[in-house]
């Protein structure tokens, strides 16, 4: 009887530390975070006014905030055209024995390095890069009689968002690739052999095989994406905290200044409520997709 | 016509010499079986005429067209694989018409012919299932359909049983011979089960570190195996095979003395397990062994016995025998079925 009632509760026994946990850090400060959103205060005043939906009402009559929700949209876009669909294609090429395994392991390597560099390195090397004259893009446009294509990067308001959004591709595209290549090398090379000799060329196996093949970490792979494109603030805030003129602001960097920088900690709550809820509706639509399968 | 030809096909891995100058007609409409222990070279010398895997040296041609270059898509043969290589994603119907559909086929020729495939295999009911949804007899069905959709000039099979249970293998390699005949195809089938060569192969091609032993009718190298390796490795259980010496004229054993013109020195005498006789009313040579073991198969049984000089003997008896271990067995065995087999492993044509 003891016994039985013991290895009845002994798995939520070992669940409690970590679930303890997660209510204290997680779940209770997501809950009183859209609580805080209701109200107008201060971080250094104690009382808190009541406003109802005021914060949120200021939030969508923002230009700034759809400035950011744009940015962010933005940025996922160009993320899985990267880090998905090109990410795959490099993948396979690696993978499909055009070049040797000695080559192959060079550029595994040479594509994963940028992934491994800390988020502010990467961001004052970029800044470099980026320099108007003096930076390594300028030079060689300069070099090359283009410099009618020269620009201020991270300067202007045309360019700095799609120049901050390369940046993270070139830090990430190569992570993924490593991804893909993992995922690409399971499918088991008969498939590519016998669909050889039905007269497939490399395309038609790519995406006869490849593809479908690795669906499932492409799904997957995908929305970690786009998870990442609505979170994202570590590399703008790095490079250009949002500037010029807001022109490269994300939801993330819109929401910690509102709360470090201006002291709307009501109207950050309410900003902050708004991404956890994009994330939500993409971690359904993920668990929607994964049950079809 | 189909006929393929190896001449001194070769293939190297690095140093490694996997196939040996290697010589091989297939006949047309002939069923080859090449067989073999694993390592032999068999599936690489398939993968070889298949087209995936290139020449080191020598020359492949089919219908007297050189191959060696050409894609594999392009020498008009279909492979059956192991693991069947149906693809997941695809229905069977389109597992079964990939081929024709990437040759941009006309629709309905695609129907026509993956329906009189799937009626030739009775796949009809299962044309819009995925392959996770079907067994494996079902499966390995699929594959040779995609491939007879192909009308190939040559099959090739690359042990398409091996991933079967043992009911469902028979049953399939019933439906491979009646397939041979139904198709009127040359096929190539690789196996290392020497049950399927010899009930599937109009010839068996016996392969031992990359090069060919032996090629002959199944009856051939069951009677008259060129070799000790093809003796050992044809035949189910073991032919027995026994030390002796030769003095030019006859050859002494444990068995005695049978004349026979050897080669002075060691030599190997082999008797299949059916050729021994119970008792000693069968006129051969005679002796007695002690019995250690007694499987009991039904329509036979198979007794392993112990001889005078610690060799052992395995003796084919009919049907459920009361014999038991321990006990001894008195045995003759014919001269006419003993084979000898000189120091170099060649049989000698011993003229009884």
């Amino acid at each position: 009887m003891k016994a039985s009632l013991l290895s009845r509760y002994a798995p939520y026994l070992f669940l409690f530390p970590s679930l303890l946990l997660l209510v204290a850090f997680v779940y209770a400060p997501a809950l009183e975070n859209m609580v805080y959103s209701l109200f107008s205060w201060s971080s250094v005043r104690t009382e808190q006014r009541f406003v109802g939906l005021d914060n949120y009402r200021e939030l969508f009559a923002n230009p700034v905030f759809w400035r950011a929700l744009v940015n962010n949209v933005l940025y996922a876009v160009i993320s899985i055209m990267f880090q998905v669909i090109v990410a795959l294609v490099i993948a396979a090429v690696l993978v499909g024995g055009i070049i040797g395994p000695r080559q192959r392991t060079l550029f595994r390597t040479a594509f994963f390095l940028p992934s491994i560099l800390p988020v502010t390195v990467v961001g004052l090397l970029w800044q470099l890069i980026y320099q108007p004259t003096i930076g390594l893009i300028d030079q060689v446009l300069y070099s090359t009689g283009l410099q009618g294509l020269s620009h201020v990067w991270l300067g202007e308001e045309a360019t700095v968002m799609i120049s901050v959004i390369m940046v993270s591709q070139w830090q990430w595209t190569g992570y993924m690739i490593v991804l893909f290549m993992v995922s690409i090398q399971a499918i088991p090379d008969d498939l590519y052999e016998a669909l050889k000799m039905e007269g497939a060329n490399r395309i038609q196996q790519f995406f006869h095989i490849t593809v479908p093949g690795v669906r499932e970490s492409t799904l997957i792979l995908a929305i970690i994406t786009i998870f990442g494109a609505f979170k994202v603030f570590d590399i703008v805030w790095v490079m250009t905290a949002g500037g010029p003129n807001n022109a490269s602001e994300v939801l993330g960097t819109h929401m910690y200044r509102s709360a470090f920088r201006n002291d709307v900690s009501g109207y950050a709550a309410a900003v902050a409520t708004v991404i956890f809820l994009i994330t939500l509706a993409i971690g359904a639509v993920q668990i929607r997709l994964q049950r079809q399968d | 016509m189909s006929e393929l030809h190896l001449r001194s096909a070769t293939k190297r891995f690095g140093a490694l010499t996997v196939i040996d100058q290697l010589d091989l007609d297939v006949g047309d409409k002939e069923f080859v079986v090449l067989v073999g222990p694993s390592g032999c070279g068999k599936s690489t010398l398939l993968r070889m005429i298949a087209g995936l895997e290139d020449f080191s040296g020598g020359e492949l041609t089919i219908d007297g067209e050189r191959m060696n270059e050409v894609p594999a898509a392009r020498r008009g043969l279909a492979m059956v694989f192991q693991s069947y290589a149906l693809y997941p994603h695809m229905t069977v119907a389109q597992n079964m018409s990939v081929g024709l559909r990437i040759a941009g086929e006309d629709k309905a020729v695609i129907a026509a012919k993956v329906a009189e495939a799937a009626r030739t295999l009775q796949l009809e009911a299962l044309l819009d299932r995925k392959p996770k949804a079907l067994s494996g007899g079902q499966r390995q069905r699929v594959a040779i359909g995609r491939a007879i959709v192909r009308n190939p000039r040559i099959f090739l099979f690359d042990e398409p049983l091996s991933n079967l249970d043992a009911a469902l293998r028979l049953q399939m390699r019933l439906e491979l011979a009646r397939l041979h005949d139904a198709l009127d195809a040359t096929m190539i089938y690789v196996t290392h089960d020497q049950v399927e060569a010899m009930t599937l192969a109009d010839r068996i091609v016996v392969m031992n570190g990359g090069r060919i032993e032996q090629s002959g009718t199944p009856e051939e190298l069951y009677e008259r195996p060129a070799n000790l390796f093809v003796a050992g490795f044809i035949g189910s259980p073991k032919m027995n095979l026994i030390e002796g010496q030769s003095d030019g004229n006859s050859v002494t054993s444990i068995l005695g003395t049978i004349r026979v013109a050897a080669r002075r020195g060691p030599v190997t005498l082999g008797v299949r397990p059916e050729h021994i006789r119970k008792g000693e009313e069968g006129g051969g040579m005679t002796l007695t062994g002690r019995v250690s073991a007694v499987e009991r198969l039904g329509a036979n049984s198979f007794a392993y016995l112990s001889l005078a000089d610690g060799s052992s003997l395995t003796v084919e008896l009919a049907g459920m025998t009361d014999i038991r271990p321990g006990a001894d067995l008195p045995l003759s065995i014919p001269r006419d079925k003993m084979l000898v087999f000189d120091a170099s492993g060649a049989r000698v044509s011993t003229g009884l």
